[in-house]
């Protein structure tokens, strides 16, 4: 039960992080490898506030401060770096995600904050995992995904497919495509900050390893295996980062590499598997686009 | 003090090193090869490997370099060729290919650091006790660099292959195979992050990490120095080397290096958004 | 009536050191003609719509829109400033992925449309903005195609959808760079016809860069520039006769 609760958890969270970086790659075409440092820094954000302070701060209080400083951060790096060409700002972009990744290590060790205590919301304690996952996790993604399939609805989507299409059309018809890119990077590194502190509170502890370099590889594959601008692909991509991993660990743990080694094989594994679909399946399993290879470069 | 300086200008050396053979993938598949960096880490473990099988210093070396292009070679036939053109699943599949090779190493050698018993006696060189490591980076770097800049500046080869980058079929109607001008490049660059691989192991350590713990910091210098010049990464790689040795010794740990290099990686692209040394590209 | 583009002194190289592209360009166009820009290939008049547009900064010179300069030089600032400024591409632009209907729909962004505008459902449009785009699409015969999507048009195709777009952006000074290319017999009366429309009636200045004299035979261009590093025939109007021959003379006398 109590491993079921983690498991469904651990789905939502990686499903919403998938989500939030579509925002990034799929609307606007940046290529945010290093989004995991945003979630790492909405983490420390939320981790920094229950440890000091856990009575004082609550629930609504740690995530707007997560969301604000994910999209202060962006923002600033956005303006700054978004006239880029797109292979710069990839390099820039996992330079951040490492400096992230510095700076929780310096903090708190590679151990991370630990103990921290989960907040009460409206009265009702969230101890229970379940009682978490209904209260918190499960309405947030909702919105997550509400806010989505909205946008996909709108006129400002016409406007993002103009940008990525041709951008040169798009000023000469009025739009300021820097603007829209801040925006939609903006959006996508909040979310992924708000899910930082909410993946904080859920484990009750920090964890530096998960904004490695392998796992912003391994973030940005499940977006692409689970299908680009779509929300039943970025829940398959979430699926994929959760289930396949255990399942491969579960079957490798009785092969004769023996459990030692099972995460190395695992990643392997995974590796051949994303050269395989980039190779053949370029739409992922339920992508609504293609990846945008034209508009690459400036 | 000038211990220091030594080991900064070797840091920088070996950096340019790989920068160098990551800006020749880059010029002419116009992508960024994130296996590169893993190359690093192949090239440093097939030397210990070498060593494991007791072959001595030079040919461990020779077989390493060699190996570690080939490999270079065979990944971009197969994880890049039938991909050409299309950038962003090009990149993708260096993801693939990154992990794939760090998994692999770990599998076989496990997550601890060795040390690379290659090169480690010491020599005196104008009064001074460096490791012959050492000597032979600062060899390599003012033989090389040299050497690039002519074949790509002066000879015919050079000049195709950075046509290639623009118009495939223009340079292939010129009787040149394209192709295998591709695959030598990636031997070459795929050689050099060996060699450099090879070096770094002996002088600090070997991990599964070290090529990405290295080859972030090439990635930073390229970007820094742009892509258009070869003396742009020469210099722009010294002052790096110069720099990380600096801060390493002001804060003792490499978290900071990373923020000094990423803030100086945002100044510089704030002012120069081409590179330092990066080709003037028109703006509007 | 103050003129709506007025350009001053345009100068333009693309190396500092080098012979200069364009050498103190001036021109004014004023509402309700069209004018006709001649040139032989490589002799700037793309490089002078990159220009006026913004997409291009002139090395000297000033461009005066509306009788003011905008803020910012940025192309998306000058294309919106004032009654707005729309421009064609040489190669059609086009989303290619979606409709040529929902690729009509954007050209609202250019006047008048507010940021809030565009967080309105994609699908609930104004109405009068919607019947205007279908009686264009009537007006030059592509009606058909406005549920096409737009990659699957043929060039000339999207060279008529590229216009249309330009003119429904509702900008009083519309650069067109040659707008008839590959455009069928049937279609391109119509199209001249909308173009007179849009200028003797909305008043608009039209711009168009063309290679070749015979349109003007057709009662459609007002007034010729003819562009050889400056405008060495300004502004002339005459009987399409008289203004054939001057560009004939034009085109030869490089020869």
């Amino acid at each position: 039960m109590q491993l079921l609760a983690h498991i469904t958890a651990h789905l939502i969270i990686y499903s919403a992080l998938v989500l939030s970086l579509s925002f990034a790659v799929s609307k606007v075409n940046i290529w945010s490898v290093g989004h995991l440092g945003f979630f790492g820094i909405g983490s420390v954000c939320a981790a920094a506030l229950l440890a000091t302070q856990p009575t004082l701060y609550t629930f609504p209080c740690t995530v707007l401060v997560a969301a604000t400083a994910g999209a202060l951060l962006s923002a600033l790096l956005g303006f700054a770096t978004l006239r880029l060409k797109q292979d710069f700002f990839v390099i820039l972009s996992l330079a951040f995600s490492e400096v992230v990744l510095g700076v929780c290590i310096s903090w708190k060790g590679p151990a991370g904050f630990n103990n921290l205590a989960r907040p009460t919301v409206l009265g009702i304690s969230l101890e229970d995992d379940w009682v978490f996952i209904g209260v918190v996790l499960l309405p947030f993604f909702i919105a997550a995904g509400a806010v989505f399939v909205r946008f996909s609805r709108m006129r400002i989507d016409r406007v993002c497919a103009l940008i990525q299409a041709n951008e040169e059309l798009a000023m000469v018809l009025g739009v300021s495509p820097l603007y829209y890119k801040v925006g939609c990077f903006c959006l996508a590194s909040a979310t992924a900050s708000v899910w930082g502190a909410l993946a904080t509170i859920y484990a009750r502890s920090t964890d530096p390893n998960q904004i490695s370099i392998e796992s912003n590889l391994l973030l940005f594959s499940a977006l692409l295996f689970g299908g680009l601008n779509s929300l039943r692909g970025s829940i398959l991509g979430g699926l994929l980062l959760v289930v396949v991993p255990s399942l491969l660990e579960a079957t490798l743990s009785y092969s004769p590499f023996g459990g030692n080694y099972a995460a190395e094989f695992r990643q392997l594994l995974m590796g051949c598997l994303l050269i395989v679909v980039v190779r053949w399946m370029p739409k992922g399993l339920v992508g609504a686009t293609t990846l945008n290879h034209s508009r690459g470069g400036r | 003090m000038t211990d220091l300086l030594i080991n900064g200008v070797v840091i920088g050396v070996l950096i340019a090193l790989v920068a160098l053979g990551f800006a020749l993938t880059f010029s002419i598949l116009k992508f960024i090869n994130f296996a590169h960096t893993d190359l690093i880490t192949v090239g440093g473990y097939l030397a210990y490997s070498c060593g494991r099988l007791k072959l001595s210093v030079v040919p461990s070396v020779i077989v390493a370099t060699v190996l570690t292009g080939l490999l270079g070679v065979v990944i971009e036939r197969l994880a890049y060729r039938p991909l050409r053109g299309q950038r962003l699943s090009m990149f993708l599949s260096s993801f693939g290919v990154s992990i794939l090779l760090n998994s692999s190493i770990t599998l076989c050698f496990g997550s601890t650091s060795r040390t690379l018993p290659i090169a480690q006696d010491a020599v005196r060189v104008a009064g001074r006790t460096l490791a012959s490591a050492e000597v032979i980076a600062l060899c390599l770097f003012l033989v090389l660099l040299p050497l690039s800049w002519f074949i790509f500046r002066k000879t015919q080869y050079g000049l195709a292959a950075r046509a290639i980058s623009e118009n495939w079929d223009g340079v292939a109607l010129l009787g040149i195979p394209c192709d295998r001008l591709v695959s030598c490049v990636f031997f070459v660059s795929s050689g050099l992050a060996a060699l450099a691989g090879i070096l770094l192991g002996s002088l600090y350590s070997l991990s599964p990490q070290m090529g990405h713990k290295y080859g972030i910091w090439a990635f930073v210098l390229v970007v820094v120095a742009g892509f258009g010049s070869i003396f742009g990464i020469a210099t722009t790689g010294l002052f790096a080397g110069l720099l990380i040795t600096a801060v390493m010794y002001c804060f003792g740990s490499y978290t900071f290096v990373n923020a000094v290099l990423f803030g100086i990686l945002t100044i510089v692209l704030l002012v120069r958004p081409d590179g330092l040394f990066g080709m003037r590209l028109r703006r509007f | 009536m103050p003129p709506l583009l007025r350009v001053s002194g345009l100068t333009f190289s693309y190396d500092p050191e080098a012979e200069p592209l364009l050498r103190g360009v001036t021109f004014e166009c004023n509402t309700g003609k069209i004018y006709g820009l001649f040139g032989n290939n490589g002799s700037g008049k793309t490089t002078l719509f990159n220009i006026i547009c913004g997409l291009t900064r002139h090395t000297a010179g000033q461009i005066d829109y509306y009788g003011g300069v905008p803020s910012s030089l940025s192309p998306s600032n000058i294309c919106s400033f004032r009654h707005g400024l729309a421009r064609t591409f040489q190669v059609p632009a086009l989303v290619d992925e979606i409709s040529v209907f929902d690729n009509l729909t954007l050209a609202r962004r250019s006047v008048g449309e507010r940021f809030c505008d565009v967080l309105h459902s994609a699908s609930r449009l104004d109405e009068k903005f919607e019947s205007q785009i279908e009686e264009y699409l009537r007006a030059v015969a592509i009606d058909p195609l406005a549920n096409k999507a737009a990659g699957s048009l043929s060039y000339g195709e999207r060279r008529l959808v590229s216009d249309l777009m330009a003119l429904l952006t509702g900008a009083q000074i519309v650069l067109m760079d040659e707008p008839f290319s590959n455009v069928d017999a049937g279609r391109l009366d119509a199209l001249k016809r909308l173009l007179r429309k849009e200028a003797r009636e909305a008043g608009k200045c039209i711009v168009i860069i063309e290679h070749s004299p015979e349109h003007l035979a057709q009662d459609l261009i007002d007034s010729v520039f003819c562009l050889r590093k400056t405008l060495v025939v300004n502004g002339f109007e005459g009987s399409p006769q008289e203004t054939l021959r001057v560009i004939n003379s034009f085109t030869y006398d490089e020869a």
